[in-house]
This record gives structure tokens, C-alpha cells and sequence, in this order.
């Protein structure tokens, strides 16, 4: 009797120390050093073990025995009854739950690993556009020809609507400034060249109204349109007259 | 540059491109923070500035059709004299083919050359317009005696109606500077006549523009010259002058108290019975003279008389 106490006793202590580990486990799964490691130790009570973490440890390995009642199939009325699974007794962890407790921490290892590659990737990013995630397609390539070629691309995406929308924007806004900058150029430009064509143009017309006044004179030098015009008439009779 | 790639949905832009784009964005930007505020200032500038520009063009667009019909209206007239010169030239040519012809019996046509003395008067303008109306031309022996003035209208000078005897196709003619024909006068001297022919000949041409006349006619006649009439004559043959006199004495310079409209009428007709060609001797200044004209002219034009201006080429002249 003492005994079966006694085992009892461990296998609750074993139990909690089960818990403990992975607790522990879980706070020092981001650190690098215990990612990289193929091996893990793990501290019992009793013993050390160092070994593949895929294999099965033999301290931990035991039979789980169940009692089983055998029920009658129906009750009394012959309403048919339906054996209520046992759950398993909480003191006791099994290897799958162990295993499933390990390819989880597992997963949440390899996505925290993912995510902080991906923040010291975007930290690597001189320019952050604003408009997607940068990413270097030269990220892989080794550090020599990283200190050579300094190119970097960035990548706009499109598909998103928001990202399009902004850009749209931004080229409308900026193509109205630019609209505004040409227009004032142009503006600029016309106003200090203007008053030098309309003197210009003045000059002319002050010149053509001399000329004006040339052709006035010559034109009443000439005479009156009507008495030239009659003049050249008389002496064409005359010429008439004379050749008669 | 051309790094930038369009794939599915992204497009790929360098570093370079991105940079460069961001920097224009950010100068144009920049400009237009500079621009924007002074753009309403500039605009009203430049529409101000516009206005006076269209306003100077159209100044010079009516500037420019007023010189096209002017230059157009110019060439016409041009065209119209050289044409009236060129028609003037034939009909004196035709004139001196009819005077030879008349003089040797062949033409049944008559010439009549009518001259007026001693002007310019105020009284030529009548002339003038009578002249215009009867379409007859006629020869002006001009003179500076009266002085720079005319004489029955002081306040016009005597130099600005010259043109006006040009302008409808008569004949201006020399009587000399002075007209002084009495003792001491022109004909005293060969010099003192020649110097007044010129001087008046100096004096037409600076009143016409340059119109140099080479008749010349003798105050009172050639008559009046005497034993120098030989002198004189060869002077003005020497210096290319031509000179006239008359063959029918209107009368309208006797006197007053005889010269009258009738008379003068019927001194030009008569004579006219008997000349083919004459020349009748009339004075700017004779109102009588002007009163008889239309009558005389008509009478003178039923009996087939052509009037026409003395030009040194007839016969008539004395070279």
C-alpha cells in the first residue's frame, strides 16, 4: 500500500516538473543559440537526458492503463445508451501530448524566427516607400558583392487599391503644381517680354503713321483724285479732237 | 535607369529612380510654394500688359490699312498724271502735225490759243473754273511784279496759286520778274531782261516743285524791245528760251473807259474770221475779259476752233 502511495507521490511530482520544462522551454525557444540546436537536455528529478529530441525517451515512456466497464447497449426501455468516453485523468501526460506540446512550440519557434528575419530585413531598407513591404532580392547574395552593388529595388504594390489610390493622388496633386509652376513660367516669361513687343509694335505704327504722312504729303502734291481724273479725260478729248 | 519592371499588380523601381522621383516631387513642390502666391499678381500683370499690346496692334493694323489705301490711292493718281502727261505730249505732237498742216492748207481745223497777262490775281481763279467748265486750255504769262501778294487779294500769297494753273493742264508762261518795260526798264539792258526772265523762271519753279516754263513773252510785246529785240532774242535762244506774242489783241487792256465785254467779244471774233491759228491776248486781271469768255469760246468752238495751251513746239512760238 505504501508503495502504490508512493508511486502515486512521483508520478504527481513528475507531472508538474512535465509542466514546469515546458514553460521553460517555451521562454527560451527565441533565443538562437536553442533554435539551432538539434539536441535539448532536460532536467528531471532524477536524470539528464541528452539525446535526439525525436526519440523516445525511455523515462518517459510508460503504459497508461484504463479501466473499462462493460455497460448494457440499451436501458431498461430499450432506448439505446452510448458509452461516455473517459477522459483521461489529468495527473498523467501522455506522449502525444507531449509530442503535439513540442511540434507547437516548434511552429511558434520557426514563425517568430520568419517574423524577426522579416523585421531585420525592413530594417535593412534605407527608403521605406509606404506603399508595400521591401524586401532586397540581393539579401541572399553573399557580403562581398553586397559592399559592391549598392543597387535596391523597391516594390510598389498596385493590386492594393489604397496603395493605387495614394498614388493617384499624389500624381494628381503633383501634376497640378506642376500645371501651376508652368503657368506662372509662362506668366513670367510673357510679362517681361511684353512691354518690349508692344514698343515694338508702337515703333512700327509710329513709323508707318510717318509714312502716312509721306504718302499724305505726295497725294496732295498730286492733286485732287477727281481733277486728275478729269484732267487726263480733257486731254484725251483733246487728242480726240486733234485726230479727228 | 530603365530598372523599373511591372510585374503582376507591383511595379519595381530602383533605388536611384526613387530617389530621383522623390526629388522632383519634392523641387516641384518647392516651386510651387514659391509660385502659387504670386501667380494672381503676375496674371493681372499679364493682362494689363496684354490689353496695352492689343491696343498697340490695333493702332498699328489701322495704321497699316490707312498707309495701303493711301500707297493705293497714291499709285492711282501717279498713274493718272503719267497718263495725263503721256496724253499731253501726243496732243502737242498732234498739235504741231495740225498747225503744219492748216499752215499748208491741208486741214480744215482751227487752233486757238488764248493767253492771259500779267497774273497771278485772284481774279485766275475764275478763270480757272470757267476754263474747267468750257473744257478749255489756255496759257498764264505769269509775272512777280505785283509782289509776293496778289494784287486784288492781299492775304493770299502770290506763289500758291501756281499749282493751281498745273493742276488743270494750262500753261504757264514767262513775263518776266518785273514787267518793267518803261525807260530804264527791261529793255534798256540785254543782262537786266535775261535776269528777269530767270529770276521768274527761279521763282515758278520754286512755287510748282520744279516746273520750268521756256516760253517767254515780252512786256507789251516784243515790240516794246526795240533795236534790242535782236539781243535779246538771240539771250534767250542761247539760254533755251522760246518766246511768244500774239496775233489777236482782245482789247480788254485799252483802257477803261473803252474795253468793255462787247467789245472784247467782238475784237476776238472778228479776228477769228480771218486765222486759222491764233493767239489771243487776254489779262488775268480784266473782269471784262471774264465776262466775255463764255461767249467767246462758244463762238469760237462753233466755228470748229480747237483751244489749246502753247506748248514751244508750235509754230506759233518764235524760237
Amino acid at each position: 500500500m505504501a508503495y502504490i502511495v508512493y508511486a502515486r507521490g512521483c508520478l504527481i511530482v513528475l507531472r508538474k516538473k512535465q509542466f514546469k520544462m515546458d514553460e521553460t522551454k517555451q521562454e527560451k525557444l527565441p533565443q538562437e543559440e536553442q533554435e539551432n540546436k538539434k539536441t535539448f537536455s532536460r532536467d528531471t528529478s532524477r536524470h539528464t537526458w541528452i539525446g535526439d529530441k525525436n526519440e523516445i525517451r525511455p523515462d518517459l515512456e510508460r503504459t497508461v492503463t484504463r479501466m473499462t466497464q462493460v455497460l448494457p447497449q440499451t436501458d431498461e426501455r430499450s432506448t439505446r445508451l452510448v458509452e461516455k468516453q473517459r477522459k483521461a485523468y489529468k495527473g498523467f501526460i501522455t506522449d502525444e501530448e507531449v509530442k503535439s506540446a513540442e511540434d507547437r512550440a516548434e511552429a511558434e519557434r520557426r514563425a517568430r524566427a520568419e517574423e524577426r528575419a522579416a523585421r531585420l530585413e525592413m530594417a535593412e531598407t534605407r527608403i521605406y516607400t509606404g506603399f508595400g513591404s521591401g524586401f532586397e532580392d540581393e539579401a541572399s547574395e553573399p557580403e562581398e558583392k553586397k559592399k559592391v552593388r549598392t543597387v535596391r529595388t523597391y516594390s510598389i504594390n498596385t493590386a492594393d487599391r489604397k496603395v493605387r489610390g495614394r498614388l493617384i493622388a499624389i500624381a494628381v496633386i503633383l501634376a497640378i503644381m506642376l500645371a501651376l509652376d508652368v503657368g506662372y513660367l509662362f506668366l513670367d516669361h510673357s510679362v517681361n517680354t511684353l512691354p518690349g513687343k508692344t514698343e515694338s509694335v508702337q515703333k512700327e505704327t509710329a513709323e508707318l503713321l510717318e509714312e502716312n504722312e509721306e504718302l499724305q504729303k505726295t497725294a496732295e502734291n498730286l492733286g485732287d483724285y477727281e481733277q486728275l481724273k478729269e484732267l487726263r479725260e480733257s486731254w484725251q478729248r483733246l487728242k480726240e479732237q486733234l485726230e479727228e | 535607369m530603365a530598372e523599373t519592371e511591372r510585374t503582376t499588380g507591383r511595379i519595381k523601381i530602383s533605388g536611384k529612380v526613387l530617389a530621383a522621383v522623390v526629388l522632383l516631387a519634392c523641387l516641384i513642390i518647392a516651386s510651387a510654394v514659391y509660385t502659387v502666391p504670386r501667380l494672381s499678381g503676375t496674371f493681372k500683370e499679364y493682362r494689363a500688359l496684354r490689353k496695352d499690346l492689343k491696343t498697340a496692334q490695333t493702332e498699328r493694323s489701322a495704321a497699316e490699312k490707312a498707309n495701303a489705301a493711301l500707297a493705293q490711292n497714291v499709285k492711282e493718281m501717279t498713274k493718272m498724271r503719267t497718263d495725263s502727261e503721256k496724253l499731253s505730249s501726243q496732243v502737242f505732237e498732234l498739235a504741231a502735225k495740225t498747225e503744219k498742216e492748216i499752215s499748208e492748207g491741208k486741214s480744215d481745223k482751227k487752233i486757238c490759243y488764248i493767253t492771259l497777262d500779267d497774273g497771278p490775281y485772284r481774279r485766275g481763279q475764275d478763270f480757272l473754273e470757267l476754263f474747267r467748265k468750257y473744257d478749255v486750255k489756255a496759257t498764264f504769262f505769269l509775272t512777280t511784279a505785283n509782289g509776293d501778294l496778289l494784287p486784288d487779294q492781299a492775304d493770299i500769297p502770290a506763289s500758291s496759286v501756281y499749282p493751281e494753273y498745273l493742276k488743270f493742264g494750262h500753261t504757264i508762261g514767262n513775263h518776266t520778274y518785273t514787267h518793267d518795260y518803261g525807260t530804264g526798264g527791261l529793255y534798256s539792258d540785254t543782262g537786266a531782261f535775261m535776269k528777269a526772265v530767270k529770276d521768274q523762271d527761279d521763282f515758278t519753279a520754286e512755287a510748282t516743285g520744279g516746273y520750268r516754263t521756256k516760253i517767254v513773252r515780252f512786256p507789251g510785246g516784243s515790240g516794246m524791245a526795240g533795236s534790242r529785240l535782236d539781243a535779246i532774242t538771240e539771250s534767250l535762244r542761247e539760254e533755251g528760251y522760246t518766246w511768244v506774242d500774239w496775233t489777236v489783241d482782245s482789247g480788254d487792256s485799252w483802257g477803261s473807259d473803252t474795253a468793255n465785254a462787247s467789245l472784247i467779244k467782238s475784237n476776238v471774233i472778228s479776228a477769228s474770221k480771218e486765222q486759222d491759228i491764233m493767239v489771243v491776248l487776254c489779262h488775268e486781271w480784266s473782269e471784262e475779259t471774264l465776262e466775255a469768255m463764255p461767249d467767246i469760246i462758244d463762238t469760237l468752238r462753233g466755228s470748229g476752233y480747237i483751244f489749246l495751251p502753247l506748248f514751244p513746239e508750235s509754230m506759233m512760238v518764235n524760237k
